[in-house]
Protein backbone atom coordinates (compact mmCIF):
# COMPACT_ATOMS: atom_id res chain seq x y z
CA UNK A 1 0.00 0.00 0.00
CA UNK A 2 2.73 2.46 0.92
CA UNK A 3 4.51 1.75 -2.39
CA UNK A 4 1.40 2.81 -4.28
CA UNK A 5 1.16 6.07 -2.35
CA UNK A 6 4.86 6.90 -2.35
CA UNK A 7 5.72 8.95 -5.43
CA UNK A 8 8.37 7.52 -7.72
CA UNK A 9 11.03 9.73 -9.34
CA UNK A 10 9.46 9.26 -12.75
CA UNK A 11 6.11 10.52 -11.47
CA UNK A 12 7.54 14.02 -11.15
CA UNK A 13 9.03 14.25 -14.61
CA UNK A 14 9.39 16.41 -16.56
CA UNK A 15 10.64 18.92 -14.03
CA UNK A 16 10.19 22.62 -14.54
CA UNK A 17 13.44 24.38 -15.53
CA UNK A 18 13.59 26.19 -12.19
CA UNK A 19 13.22 22.99 -10.15
CA UNK A 20 15.75 21.13 -12.26
CA UNK A 21 18.33 23.88 -12.04
CA UNK A 22 17.91 24.19 -8.28
CA UNK A 23 18.42 20.44 -7.90
CA UNK A 24 21.51 20.66 -10.08
CA UNK A 25 22.86 23.56 -8.04
CA UNK A 26 22.47 21.46 -4.89
CA UNK A 27 24.04 18.34 -6.43
CA UNK A 28 27.38 18.62 -4.63
CA UNK A 29 26.82 20.69 -1.52
CA UNK A 30 24.22 22.56 0.48
CA UNK A 31 23.63 26.18 -0.40
CA UNK A 32 21.54 29.15 0.70
CA UNK A 33 19.04 30.91 -1.53
CA UNK A 34 21.31 33.56 -3.00
CA UNK A 35 24.07 31.05 -3.75
CA UNK A 36 21.52 28.79 -5.47
CA UNK A 37 20.38 31.73 -7.57
CA UNK A 38 23.92 32.62 -8.61
CA UNK A 39 24.83 29.04 -9.43
CA UNK A 40 21.70 28.60 -11.54
CA UNK A 41 22.57 31.76 -13.46
CA UNK A 42 26.15 30.58 -13.97
CA UNK A 43 25.15 27.04 -15.00
CA UNK A 44 22.65 28.37 -17.54
CA UNK A 45 25.14 30.97 -18.81
CA UNK A 46 22.86 33.81 -17.83
CA UNK A 47 19.78 32.40 -19.55
CA UNK A 48 18.02 31.46 -16.34
CA UNK A 49 17.71 34.38 -13.94
CA UNK A 50 15.31 33.74 -11.10
CA UNK A 51 13.79 36.43 -8.98
CA UNK A 52 13.25 35.91 -5.25
CA UNK A 53 9.61 35.01 -5.93
CA UNK A 54 10.45 32.24 -8.40
CA UNK A 55 13.29 30.97 -6.22
CA UNK A 56 11.31 30.61 -3.01
CA UNK A 57 8.15 29.50 -4.78
CA UNK A 58 10.17 26.64 -6.26
CA UNK A 59 11.91 25.93 -2.95
CA UNK A 60 8.56 25.71 -1.19
CA UNK A 61 7.24 23.22 -3.73
CA UNK A 62 10.46 21.18 -3.62
CA UNK A 63 10.26 20.99 0.18
CA UNK A 64 6.68 19.76 -0.09
CA UNK A 65 7.75 17.10 -2.62
CA UNK A 66 10.71 16.07 -0.46
CA UNK A 67 13.19 16.92 -3.17
CA UNK A 68 15.22 19.15 -0.86
CA UNK A 69 15.40 19.80 2.86
CA UNK A 70 16.52 22.63 5.08
CA UNK A 71 19.72 22.06 6.97
CA UNK A 72 20.39 25.04 9.18
CA UNK A 73 20.68 28.79 9.32
CA UNK A 74 24.11 30.30 9.52
CA UNK A 75 26.05 33.20 8.03
CA UNK A 76 27.96 32.85 4.80
CA UNK A 77 31.52 33.99 5.50
CA UNK A 78 31.99 35.18 1.92
CA UNK A 79 29.05 37.57 2.16
CA UNK A 80 28.17 39.09 5.49
CA UNK A 81 27.12 38.17 8.98
CA UNK A 82 23.44 37.73 8.19
CA UNK A 83 22.07 34.28 8.98
CA UNK A 84 20.96 32.44 5.86
CA UNK A 85 18.84 29.33 5.46
CA UNK A 86 20.70 26.47 3.77
CA UNK A 87 19.17 23.70 1.67
CA UNK A 88 20.41 20.36 0.42
CA UNK A 89 19.11 17.58 -1.81
CA UNK A 90 17.31 14.65 -0.22
CA UNK A 91 18.07 11.16 -1.46
CA UNK A 92 14.72 11.23 -3.25
CA UNK A 93 15.62 14.56 -4.84
CA UNK A 94 18.88 13.07 -6.02
CA UNK A 95 17.01 10.18 -7.65
CA UNK A 96 14.62 12.60 -9.37
CA UNK A 97 17.51 14.69 -10.66
CA UNK A 98 19.21 11.59 -12.08
CA UNK A 99 15.96 10.43 -13.67
CA UNK A 100 15.61 13.80 -15.37
CA UNK A 101 19.23 13.73 -16.54
CA UNK A 102 18.66 10.27 -18.02
CA UNK A 103 15.60 11.65 -19.81
CA UNK A 104 17.69 14.48 -21.27
CA UNK A 105 20.42 12.02 -22.29
CA UNK A 106 17.82 9.87 -24.07
CA UNK A 107 16.55 12.93 -25.91
CA UNK A 108 20.05 13.89 -27.01
CA UNK A 109 20.70 10.33 -28.24
CA UNK A 110 17.45 10.41 -30.17
CA UNK A 111 18.32 13.80 -31.70
CA UNK A 112 21.77 12.51 -32.67
CA UNK A 113 20.23 9.43 -34.28
CA UNK A 114 17.96 11.68 -36.30
CA UNK A 115 20.92 13.91 -37.13
CA UNK A 116 18.96 16.80 -35.68
CA UNK A 117 22.21 18.56 -34.83
CA UNK A 118 22.97 18.84 -38.52
CA UNK A 119 25.79 16.28 -38.76
CA UNK A 120 26.34 14.65 -42.12
CA UNK B 1 33.82 38.09 8.24
CA UNK B 2 33.16 40.83 5.72
CA UNK B 3 30.67 43.54 6.51
CA UNK B 4 28.69 44.49 3.43
CA UNK B 5 28.01 48.11 2.57
CA UNK B 6 24.78 49.42 3.96
CA UNK B 7 22.04 48.78 1.42
CA UNK B 8 19.56 51.34 0.39
CA UNK B 9 17.02 50.80 3.16
CA UNK B 10 14.15 52.42 1.24
CA UNK B 11 14.55 49.82 -1.52
CA UNK B 12 14.41 46.96 0.97
CA UNK B 13 11.44 48.57 2.71
CA UNK B 14 9.55 48.99 -0.57
CA UNK B 15 10.20 45.40 -1.55
CA UNK B 16 9.12 44.25 1.90
CA UNK B 17 5.87 46.19 1.48
CA UNK B 18 5.25 44.60 -1.92
CA UNK B 19 5.32 41.15 -0.30
CA UNK B 20 1.82 41.93 0.96
CA UNK B 21 0.60 40.46 -2.35
CA UNK B 22 1.67 37.00 -1.18
CA UNK B 23 -0.49 34.87 1.13
CA UNK B 24 0.18 35.62 4.79
CA UNK B 25 1.57 32.19 5.74
CA UNK B 26 3.95 32.23 2.80
CA UNK B 27 5.02 35.77 3.61
CA UNK B 28 5.79 34.88 7.23
CA UNK B 29 7.79 31.83 6.23
CA UNK B 30 9.76 33.12 3.26
CA UNK B 31 9.40 36.89 3.37
CA UNK B 32 12.58 37.66 5.34
CA UNK B 33 14.62 35.38 3.09
CA UNK B 34 13.15 36.94 -0.04
CA UNK B 35 14.07 40.40 1.21
CA UNK B 36 17.55 39.15 2.01
CA UNK B 37 18.06 37.71 -1.47
CA UNK B 38 16.54 40.83 -3.02
CA UNK B 39 19.11 42.90 -1.14
CA UNK B 40 21.96 40.67 -2.36
CA UNK B 41 20.82 40.98 -5.97
CA UNK B 42 20.30 44.73 -5.63
CA UNK B 43 23.90 45.10 -4.44
CA UNK B 44 25.07 43.18 -7.51
CA UNK B 45 22.99 45.37 -9.80
CA UNK B 46 24.26 48.58 -8.21
CA UNK B 47 27.81 47.57 -9.02
CA UNK B 48 26.85 47.37 -12.69
CA UNK B 49 25.22 50.78 -12.88
CA UNK B 50 21.90 52.59 -13.04
CA UNK B 51 20.45 50.74 -16.02
CA UNK B 52 21.19 47.41 -14.35
CA UNK B 53 19.35 48.60 -11.24
CA UNK B 54 16.31 49.68 -13.28
CA UNK B 55 16.27 46.41 -15.19
CA UNK B 56 16.53 44.52 -11.92
CA UNK B 57 13.61 46.42 -10.38
CA UNK B 58 11.49 45.82 -13.49
CA UNK B 59 12.29 42.09 -13.55
CA UNK B 60 11.63 41.82 -9.80
CA UNK B 61 8.27 43.52 -10.15
CA UNK B 62 7.19 41.12 -12.91
CA UNK B 63 8.51 38.14 -10.90
CA UNK B 64 6.57 39.32 -7.86
CA UNK B 65 3.25 39.73 -9.65
CA UNK B 66 3.56 36.35 -11.38
CA UNK B 67 4.60 34.35 -8.34
CA UNK B 68 2.23 36.09 -5.94
CA UNK B 69 -0.65 35.11 -8.19
CA UNK B 70 0.66 31.53 -8.34
CA UNK B 71 0.86 31.30 -4.58
CA UNK B 72 -2.62 32.74 -4.17
CA UNK B 73 -4.07 30.30 -6.69
CA UNK B 74 -2.27 27.38 -5.00
CA UNK B 75 -3.64 28.44 -1.64
CA UNK B 76 -7.13 28.58 -3.11
CA UNK B 77 -7.49 32.23 -3.63
CA UNK B 78 -10.94 33.30 -2.56
CA UNK B 79 -11.21 36.56 -4.28
CA UNK B 80 -13.60 38.58 -2.29
CA UNK B 81 -14.31 42.26 -2.08
CA UNK B 82 -12.45 42.71 1.18
CA UNK B 83 -9.21 41.31 -0.13
CA UNK B 84 -9.44 43.41 -3.28
CA UNK B 85 -10.20 46.59 -1.36
CA UNK B 86 -7.32 45.99 1.03
CA UNK B 87 -4.93 45.35 -1.85
CA UNK B 88 -6.23 48.34 -3.79
CA UNK B 89 -5.08 50.61 -0.95
CA UNK B 90 -1.54 49.33 -1.50
CA UNK B 91 -1.97 49.75 -5.24
CA UNK B 92 -3.03 53.39 -4.75
CA UNK B 93 0.03 54.01 -2.62
CA UNK B 94 2.28 52.77 -5.39
CA UNK B 95 0.38 54.80 -7.97
CA UNK B 96 1.48 57.78 -5.88
CA UNK B 97 5.06 56.54 -5.91
CA UNK B 98 5.05 56.36 -9.69
CA UNK B 99 3.42 59.79 -10.05
CA UNK B 100 6.20 61.17 -7.87
CA UNK B 101 8.80 59.49 -10.08
CA UNK B 102 7.13 61.04 -13.14
CA UNK B 103 7.60 64.59 -11.85
CA UNK B 104 11.16 65.14 -13.23
CA UNK B 105 9.90 64.51 -16.77
CA UNK B 106 8.36 68.01 -16.68
CA UNK B 107 11.84 69.41 -17.23
CA UNK B 108 12.61 67.42 -20.34
CA UNK B 109 13.36 69.44 -23.49
CA UNK B 110 13.82 72.51 -21.38
CA UNK B 111 16.52 72.26 -18.81
CA UNK B 112 18.31 69.56 -20.70
CA UNK B 113 20.10 67.93 -17.83
CA UNK B 114 18.83 69.65 -14.69
CA UNK B 115 19.13 66.55 -12.54
CA UNK B 116 22.24 65.03 -14.05
CA UNK B 117 22.36 61.58 -15.58
CA UNK B 118 21.52 62.68 -19.09
CA UNK B 119 18.44 61.78 -21.04
CA UNK B 120 17.98 58.53 -19.15
CA UNK B 121 16.30 60.26 -16.18
CA UNK B 122 13.72 61.98 -18.32
CA UNK B 123 13.04 58.89 -20.38
CA UNK B 124 12.52 56.81 -17.25
CA UNK B 125 10.50 59.54 -15.53
CA UNK B 126 8.27 59.95 -18.57
CA UNK B 127 7.60 56.22 -18.70
CA UNK B 128 6.55 56.16 -15.06
CA UNK B 129 3.23 57.69 -16.15
CA UNK B 130 2.22 54.34 -17.65
CA UNK B 131 2.19 52.25 -14.46
CA UNK B 132 0.97 55.23 -12.46
CA UNK B 133 -2.24 55.62 -14.48
CA UNK B 134 -2.89 51.89 -14.52
CA UNK B 135 -2.32 51.52 -10.76
CA UNK B 136 -4.39 54.64 -10.11
CA UNK B 137 -7.30 53.19 -12.07
CA UNK B 138 -7.24 49.84 -10.25
CA UNK B 139 -6.64 51.36 -6.82
CA UNK B 140 -9.37 53.96 -7.26
CA UNK B 141 -11.86 51.19 -7.99
CA UNK B 142 -11.24 49.74 -4.55
CA UNK B 143 -11.32 53.19 -2.98
CA UNK B 144 -14.67 53.99 -4.59
CA UNK B 145 -16.14 50.61 -3.64
CA UNK B 146 -15.11 51.09 -0.02
CA UNK B 147 -16.32 54.66 0.43
CA UNK B 148 -19.48 54.52 -1.68
CA UNK B 149 -21.32 53.07 1.29
CA UNK B 150 -19.94 55.72 3.66
CA UNK B 151 -21.10 58.82 1.83
CA UNK B 152 -24.42 60.35 0.84
CA UNK B 153 -26.10 60.32 -2.57
CA UNK B 154 -24.11 63.28 -3.88
CA UNK B 155 -20.90 61.68 -2.75
CA UNK B 156 -21.88 58.41 -4.41
CA UNK B 157 -22.55 60.25 -7.70
CA UNK B 158 -19.25 62.13 -7.57
CA UNK B 159 -17.24 59.00 -6.77
CA UNK B 160 -18.97 57.10 -9.57
CA UNK B 161 -18.23 59.87 -12.08
CA UNK B 162 -14.61 60.04 -10.93
CA UNK B 163 -14.29 56.26 -11.21
CA UNK B 164 -15.85 56.08 -14.68
CA UNK B 165 -13.66 58.94 -15.89
CA UNK B 166 -10.39 57.40 -14.71
CA UNK B 167 -11.27 54.05 -16.26
CA UNK B 168 -12.16 55.66 -19.58
CA UNK B 169 -8.92 57.63 -19.42
CA UNK B 170 -6.95 54.43 -18.79
CA UNK B 171 -8.63 52.60 -21.66
CA UNK B 172 -7.80 55.44 -24.04
CA UNK B 173 -4.24 55.46 -22.73
CA UNK B 174 -3.88 51.72 -23.27
CA UNK B 175 -5.17 51.79 -26.84
CA UNK B 176 -3.78 55.21 -27.77
CA UNK B 177 -1.31 53.82 -30.29
CA UNK B 178 -4.27 52.66 -32.41
CA UNK B 179 -6.17 55.92 -32.09
CA UNK B 180 -5.79 59.19 -33.99
CA UNK B 181 -4.06 62.01 -32.11
CA UNK B 182 -7.26 63.89 -31.38
CA UNK B 183 -8.26 61.14 -28.92
CA UNK B 184 -5.77 62.70 -26.53
CA UNK B 185 -8.25 65.51 -26.13
CA UNK B 186 -10.76 63.01 -24.79
CA UNK B 187 -8.12 61.57 -22.47
CA UNK B 188 -7.48 65.04 -21.05
CA UNK B 189 -11.23 65.64 -20.73
CA UNK B 190 -11.64 62.43 -18.75
CA UNK B 191 -8.66 63.31 -16.59
CA UNK B 192 -10.22 66.70 -15.89
CA UNK B 193 -13.56 65.07 -15.12
CA UNK B 194 -11.90 62.62 -12.72
CA UNK B 195 -9.91 65.24 -10.82
CA UNK B 196 -12.72 67.79 -10.79
CA UNK B 197 -15.37 65.39 -9.50
CA UNK B 198 -12.88 64.10 -6.93
CA UNK B 199 -12.25 67.66 -5.76
CA UNK B 200 -16.02 68.20 -5.41
CA UNK B 201 -16.11 64.97 -3.40
CA UNK B 202 -13.34 66.55 -1.35
CA UNK B 203 -15.50 69.58 -0.56
CA UNK B 204 -18.21 67.18 0.55
CA UNK B 205 -15.71 65.36 2.78
CA UNK B 206 -14.88 68.60 4.56
CA UNK B 207 -18.53 69.02 5.49
CA UNK B 208 -19.28 65.36 6.17
CA UNK B 209 -16.03 63.48 6.88
CA UNK B 210 -15.73 60.17 5.10
CA UNK B 211 -12.07 59.33 5.55
CA UNK B 212 -10.80 58.47 9.05
CA UNK B 213 -8.43 61.44 8.82
CA UNK B 214 -7.12 64.10 6.40
CA UNK B 215 -10.47 64.62 4.71
CA UNK B 216 -8.89 67.55 2.90
CA UNK B 217 -6.92 65.10 0.74
CA UNK B 218 -9.46 64.58 -2.08
CA UNK B 219 -9.76 68.36 -2.51
CA UNK B 220 -5.99 68.75 -2.37
CA UNK B 221 -5.54 66.01 -4.95
CA UNK B 222 -8.34 67.04 -7.26
CA UNK B 223 -8.49 70.81 -7.43
CA UNK B 224 -4.97 71.95 -8.43
CA UNK B 225 -4.64 69.28 -11.06
CA UNK B 226 -8.09 69.92 -12.52
CA UNK B 227 -7.28 73.63 -12.84
CA UNK B 228 -3.96 72.82 -14.49
CA UNK B 229 -5.64 70.51 -17.00
CA UNK B 230 -8.45 72.97 -17.64
CA UNK B 231 -5.94 75.69 -18.51
CA UNK B 232 -4.32 73.30 -20.95
CA UNK B 233 -7.65 72.30 -22.48
CA UNK B 234 -8.62 75.96 -22.93
CA UNK B 235 -5.36 76.51 -24.73
CA UNK B 236 -4.05 78.94 -22.18
CA UNK B 237 -0.30 78.67 -22.56
CA UNK B 238 2.29 80.58 -20.65
CA UNK B 239 4.42 82.38 -23.24
CA UNK B 240 7.88 83.68 -22.78
CA UNK B 241 11.00 82.17 -21.32
CA UNK B 242 10.33 83.30 -17.78
CA UNK B 243 6.75 81.97 -17.85
CA UNK B 244 7.93 78.73 -19.47
CA UNK B 245 10.24 78.35 -16.50
CA UNK B 246 7.31 78.86 -14.12
CA UNK B 247 5.22 76.39 -16.10
CA UNK B 248 7.87 73.68 -15.74
CA UNK B 249 8.25 74.31 -12.03
CA UNK B 250 4.48 74.25 -11.63
CA UNK B 251 4.14 70.99 -13.55
CA UNK B 252 6.91 69.37 -11.53
CA UNK B 253 5.40 70.57 -8.24
CA UNK B 254 1.92 69.41 -9.19
CA UNK B 255 3.07 65.93 -10.15
CA UNK B 256 5.23 65.63 -7.07
CA UNK B 257 2.46 66.77 -4.72
CA UNK B 258 -0.04 64.60 -6.62
CA UNK B 259 2.21 61.62 -6.05
CA UNK B 260 2.77 62.35 -2.38
CA UNK B 261 -0.95 62.99 -1.92
CA UNK B 262 -1.92 59.61 -3.39
CA UNK B 263 0.69 57.89 -1.27
CA UNK B 264 -0.80 59.46 1.86
CA UNK B 265 -4.33 58.67 0.74
CA UNK B 266 -3.35 55.08 -0.06
CA UNK B 267 -1.81 54.73 3.39
CA UNK B 268 -4.86 56.25 5.10
CA UNK B 269 -7.15 54.01 3.07
CA UNK B 270 -5.07 50.94 4.00
CA UNK B 271 -5.28 51.74 7.71
CA UNK B 272 -9.00 52.26 7.36
CA UNK B 273 -9.56 48.90 5.63
CA UNK B 274 -7.54 47.09 8.29
CA UNK B 275 -9.50 48.80 11.02
CA UNK B 276 -12.75 47.77 9.31
CA UNK B 277 -11.61 44.15 9.07
CA UNK B 278 -10.46 44.02 12.68
CA UNK B 279 -13.69 45.48 14.00
CA UNK B 280 -15.66 42.92 12.00
CA UNK B 281 -14.02 40.00 13.86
Amino acid sequence: MSDVLTPQPGDLLPLTPAVFHILLALANEEKHGYAIMKEVEANSRGQMKMGPGTLYGSIKRMLELNLIEETDERPDPSLDDQRRRYYKQTSFGNKVMKAELRRFADLVRLAQAKKAFGES
Amino acid sequence: MKSRPDLSQPSLAIYGLLLVFYPKAYRLEYGPHMVQVFGDCLLDARQKGTIAVLNFWFATFIDLIKTALEQRVRKGFNFNGRVFISLSAVVLFFAGVFYLLTAPSQFEEYYGDAFGGGDLWYEVAGRMIIPSIFLHCVGFLGFALHYLSKTNRTGKSLLTIALAAVWLLTIIFLISSWLPDRWWLFAMLFLFLHTFSFSLFGILCLKQPVLPRWNVLPLFLGLPFSVYILLGLLGINLQGAQLEHIKRILGFTLFALFGIGWMVLGYTFFKDTNKSQNSAI
